[in-house]
């Protein structure tokens, strides 16, 4: 896992603390669709299975994963919009 | 016989409209909305219109209205939700003592939970303390939780007062508007409340369908917890032909309310000034003025009010002893309790509560009829040798 040292300027962050699977991916797919080519999603969730998830869905649908930041018990999962 | 019902606050019939636009959703539009060929589609965008119109009820944002089963899984939901999702911040929340069952009893469970709870007290019209609240806030404060009005005496509390002192320790603020829904404009941006509470049987939509209002950016866990239905945050294949029912009834409401209120005002106004002509002893509970428009809730002395109420339905009168809900369970009203009210006078509690379809006809044979039936009753009471006693004592006591 990547982990970020600081949190990078994001277009968009997405709190879905709290909520489970399939929202983290849901979510996820509709909010990458809201910012532009280059800019930085941020999504906030409290959800386990988002560490192996999210970085499986970049790969898939051809975004960047940026890296994480952990505040907590909360993961920031920061995803770069490439397509 | 004539049918006068005055008990719009236990619930109301469902409104012709309401009904007719639910009706498809039963078998024609009987699609999962969950499904993506065609029955589905035209269910979700059912759903989402439905959304839209809970929404503009209260001048919230569609994706801020959360449906759920009813008035009281929305409570159990802000309760739960907002506390444990906010559990960093402390363990103390804060709710009146005259809150709905549907709000004490989580804070109940909540406390056993290992959270701390703070029980506010009311005053003689209902009216929460607010310097008690003041001084119960504290930093580790998650929630507030006070109605906007009551149900049992129509009082109508200070919310936004209630959220200004909240603000000050960070704590958010629920309130349960399912009895204030069918009788106050409410705007949500205005009254400044983090979680509201409505419920759609009360503003004539069906049984079963209710909502919470979530402000953007709150977070809450979700109670029912299963798929993807409601962004995840309630869990469980839609009440479709509810929803429908609700958003319509949502938008009626929205029309009407206005001219619906005023009239109510009127015929209420009616029904205390003439009650109180024509009984002796008897009083009215709440506030004599920030009261719901269509509230008259009353203590007739030296009667029992299960029995007033019995006798008043043989006249084909409905209404409530008590509060609305609980006027089957058989002991003293925790609301009028707490208002400090002895025993011996909550007995004699009744609750007229009036809707839309309330006429004036409808006031004047609740006025016509109720006098003989409290005096009969009177005649019969245990309490009527100590009637006359406090009679013998009030024609001696200075104060009176």
């Amino acid at each position: 896992m990547k982990f970020l040292e600081s949190e990078p300027e994001v277009a968009l962050s997405v709190d879905i603390v709290h909520l489970m699977c399939p929202i983290h991916l849901l979510e996820l797919n509709e909010a990458i669709k809201k910012i532009e080519i280059g800019q930085i999603l941020e999504l906030v969730t409290d959800y386990d299975r988002a560490l192996e998830d999210v970085p499986r869905w970049c790969e898939i649908f051809g975004q960047e994963f940026l890296g994480i930041k952990e505040d907590g018990d909360i993961y920031k999962f920061y995803i770069r919009r490439l397509r | 016989m004539r049918r006068v019902y005055l008990d719009n606050l236990a619930t109301t019939p469902v409104d012709e409209a309401v009904f007719q636009a639910m009706l498809p959703f039963f078998r024609e539009h009987f699609g999962n909305a969950l499904s993506s060929y065609d029955l589905g589609v035209v269910a979700r965008e059912a759903i989402e219109k439905a959304r839209a119109e809970v929404a503009e009820l209260i001048k919230a944002r569609p994706e801020e209205i959360i449906f759920t089963s009813g008035g009281t899984e929305a409570n159990n939901f802000a309760l739960r939700g907002l506390c444990y999702a906010h559990r960093k911040k402390g363990n103390h929340l804060i709710v009146s003592l005259v809150e709905h069952h549907s709000i004490t009893n989580p804070a109940r469970m909540l406390e056993k939970e290992g959270f701390e709870v703070t029980f506010l007290p009311v005053d003689r019209h209902g009216v929460i303390d607010l310097n008690f609240l003041e001084r119960a806030l504290r930093p580790e404060t998650i929630l507030v939780s006070i109605q906007l009005a009551n149900p049992e005496v129509g009082t109508i509390q200070p919310l936004e007062e209630v959220v200004r002192l909240a603000e000050k320790v960070g704590a958010l603020v629920h309130t349960d508007a399912v009895a204030a829904i069918p009788q106050m404009e409410i705007d949500v941006q205005s009254l400044g409340v983090h979680a509201l509470s409505l419920s759609a049987h009360l503003f004539y939509g069906p049984k079963g369908v209710g909502a919470l209002y979530v402000k953007k950016g709150v977070r809450i866990q979700p109670l029912i917890i299963g798929g993807i239905q409601e962004g995840g945050k309630r869990g469980g294949t839609e009440n479709v032909a509810g929803l429908v029912g609700m958003g319509t009834a949502a938008r009626l409401l929205k029309e009407n309310l206005p001219q619906w209120i005023a009239k109510m005002k009127i015929l209420r106004d009616k029904l205390i000034k003439g009650l109180k002509e024509r009984i002796p002893h008897i009083h009215l509970t709440g506030h004599p003025e920030k009261r719901l428009p269509g509230h008259a809730s009353f203590l007739v002395e030296f009667i029992e009010g299960e029995a007033m109420l019995l006798m008043l339905a043989m006249k084909g009168i409905y209404v409530s002893s008590g509060s609305t809900c609980t006027s089957k369970a058989l002991k003293a009203s925790p609301v009028l309790s707490a208002m400090g009210f002895p025993a011996h006078l909550i007995q004699g509690s009744i609750l007229f509560t009036l809707g839309k379809d309330t006429t004036e006809e409808d006031i004047d044979y609740v006025l016509a009829e109720m006098p003989p039936v409290v005096e009969r009753l009177r005649e019969l009471s245990p309490f009527k040798e100590g009637w006359k006693d406090m009679e013998k004592w009030k024609e001696s006591c200075p104060h009176h």
